[in-house]
């Protein structure tokens, strides 16, 4: 195979398998969900023009994440005059550089939700199914179980709490012999 | 030191999205200085987003899902024209290409009682995707085809999508379609015709012998069946068809579909969550009336997130809050948690304890059950109270921790026992019932060493207009 071709297949293969950490990457740059769906279709785009810098056998994502860090500050300046609100440089880029960390637990994370949302009782998990499934609004269960939108709210925020908690507990048990 | 009752509830709304800009300003000058305080804004904000990628895991993260579990790809040798391409369509999946046109939009709402399956399986998401085939057993199930469009499915039915933007093919049951004159077109593939929303309401009825029939109640629709005419249907009109036969023409018949999906409400709930030792009898559940307890041996405790029947015999009485006035078909859902009871050491040697939660009418007549026996290894199964019919054994044992749903519906005379906190979960055990009346009340009854713990208690009325 042509060395070029060896190394775009190989670009590929690392543009595709890195878009789950470049999501939540660039989600705590922003700290908003919905412009880093936006963001990361960009910051694919200038992956993409910039193939040729990209060093095969050097770490992809620490790559993509210097373009992302780029690209989101540079969107994020592009928007200062909007209503949005967005964090200021500095702590910018003490996210860039600490978050990276977090991303490198997130297969480990995962796993521990798994076993957390499992201990969590029906009516908790029907807060999060509605929360996070059905995408409905706090009032129509407020409604539908006779609780206050503030108590729901007040529940979501302990059971996010609770699962973090939980979660971290996880990663660092020791591992039994 | 603010943390953390100042910055955690102040990350929360930041990743709720509903922060303001003066608690933004705060929230960052806390990040600043604070590395904890931002330790806890990365975990805060990867659960949420793990949350949201578990509930609703959508086309283009699950295709990247796939490829993270494809260790090696076959390299092959590919002109570098295809190679591009590939490559090209790649560096696009994330982009136009798959987040907007193939990134399923048509999201389902199920009412408490519905059980539905797609493609065989429990559903895991809020998406129905292109291909997958969705089988509404029981219940009602709202499909929100398009931003304009919405059609209620009434179980039995079965459905596939054929495409992202809405379309259906309608295999087997009743389905009512409500669309604005604006939506979005789709169509609706049923007995060898496709009809077509002019903006309208209307309903389609497909029977397993082929045949169907279309209702229009509001606006219009085309239907084209091969070698014939297209036919256009008005408000008040119906067409049916068996797929090759004529066309025949008649009034729509109104109230042949259920156009609005049912009216819910939670009659009992209760999750124990009063201090330890607190008295049962009186108590006031989180929703219901006062507790009942009709028989005991010593005095009857609950709390800490518990109730646990150990240490005696109990016949205890959940009361039910009176279900909205009305009339139409009624069907309950009662979901129980239980948890092992503190009293284990004699489960093995007392072969005759019992466990049983039962539901009751007004008159304190039982109507059916989920039983366990000791002798059965306190496995649960249903029982009809009236015939005294019961199900086969589920592998389910009352001492251990599981969620269960016991789904009760007279009008159709059939009683379920699913998995998990709805009668959405995978059906453990069935029965035909010959009970009739609504009930009122469950009671929790234990004897002969049988024991049993409960961390929550919920009962929802649904009725259908």
């Amino acid at each position: 195979m042509d060395p070029s071709e060896e190394n775009l297949d190989e670009f590929v293969s690392e543009l595709t398998r890195c878009q789950m950490d470049l999501f939540y990457f660039i989600r705590a740059l922003t700290g908003d969900m919905h412009a880093a769906y936006d963001i990361r279709q960009a910051v694919n785009m200038v992956l993409w023009k910039k193939r040729e810098k990209f060093r095969p056998g050097s770490s992809f994502k620490n790559w993509s994440f210097q373009i992302a860090q780029l690209e989101v500050k540079s969107h994020l300046r592009k928007q200062r005059k909007s209503p949005l609100v967005t964090f200021d440089d500095k702590l910018f880029d003490l996210f860039a550089t600490e978050f990276a960390e977090t991303v490198d637990e997130l297969p480990e994370r995962r796993a521990a939700l798994s076993n957390c949302l499992a201990k969590l009782t029906p009516k908790d998990t029907e807060l999060l199914r509605h929360r996070y499934w059905s995408g409905g609004s706090l009032e129509t269960l407020a409604n539908n179980t006779h609780r206050s939108v503030g108590t729901l709210k007040a529940r979501l925020h302990q059971l996010r709490a609770g699962l973090r908690r939980c979660i971290e507990g996880q990663l660092h048990q020791p591992e039994s012999s | 030191m603010s943390r953390p009752s100042e910055t955690v509830p102040l990350i929360h709304e930041l990743v709720d999205g509903t922060i303001g800009k003066e608690d933004f300003a705060r929230l960052q000058e806390i990040l600043l200085r604070d590395p904890a305080a931002r330790k806890d804004y990365y975990a805060l904000l990867c659960t949420d987003q793990m949350l949201v990628d578990t509930y609703e895991m959508p086309d283009h993260l699950a295709a990247h899902a796939k490829v993270v579990t494809v260790p090696s790809v076959k390299r092959r040798k590919i002109g570098k024209v295809l190679l591009a391409l590939a490559a090209v369509l790649v560096a696009g999946f994330f982009t136009a290409t798959v987040i907007q046109a193939n990134t399923p939009r048509v999201t389902m709402t199920a009412t408490a009682d519905s059980h539905f399956l797609i493609d065989g399986k429990e559903a895991t998401s809020k998406f129905w995707k292109k291909g997958e085939v969705l089988e509404v057993h029981d219940g009602m199930l709202t499909v929100r085809l398009n931003p304009s469009a919405e059609a209620s499915i009434d179980g039995a039915a079965s459905l596939r999508l054929t495409s992202n933007s809405g379309d259906i093919e309608l295999r087997r049951g009743r389905t009512f379609f409500r669309a604005a004159a604006n939506s979005a077109d789709f169509q609706v593939k049923v007995a060898g015709a496709t009809v077509r929303h002019v903006g309208t309401d209307f309903g389609i009825r497909a029977l397993d012998d082929g045949s169907c029939d279309v209702h229009v109640l509001g606006g219009s629709v085309e239907i084209t069946r091969p070698g014939e005419d297209k036919l256009v249907l008005s408000a008040g009109e119906s067409a049916s068809w068996r797929d090759g036969g004529p066309t025949r023409r008649a009034a729509a018949e109104r109230l042949a579909f259920r156009q609005s999906p049912p009216v819910e409400q939670v009659i009992f709930d209760d999750d124990f969550s009063e201090p330890a030792g607190t008295v049962l009898a009186d108590k006031q559940p989180d929703t219901g009336k006062p507790w009942k307890v009709v028989e005991q041996q010593g005095i009857m405790t609950t709390g800490n997130g518990r109730l646990d029947t150990s240490g005696g015999f109990r016949h205890l009485g959940a009361i039910f809050v009176d279900p909205p006035a009305g009339a139409g078909r009624e069907v309950l859902v009662a979901t129980f948690t239980t948890t092992p009871p503190s009293g284990m050491e004699d489960k093995k040697t007392r072969r005759s304890g019992i466990e049983r939660i039962t539901l009751m009418d007004a008159s304190g007549k039982r109507l059916c059950s989920v039983v366990a026996l000791a002798r059965e290894n306190h496995c649960w199964r249903l029982r009809d109270d009236v015939t005294g019919k019961e199900s086969s054994l589920t592998r389910l044992s009352a001492l251990d921790p599981h969620h269960l749903t016991l789904r009760y519906d007279p009008a159709a005379g059939r009683i379920t026992l699913h998995a998990g906190t709805n009668a959405q979960g995978e059906t453990l055990a069935e029965l035909e019932t010959e009970a009739r009346a609504i009930p009122t009340s469950m009671e929790l009854w234990n004897d002969y060493g049988g024991d049993f713990a409960l961390s929550r208690l919920s009962v929802r009325h649904v009725r259908y207009p």
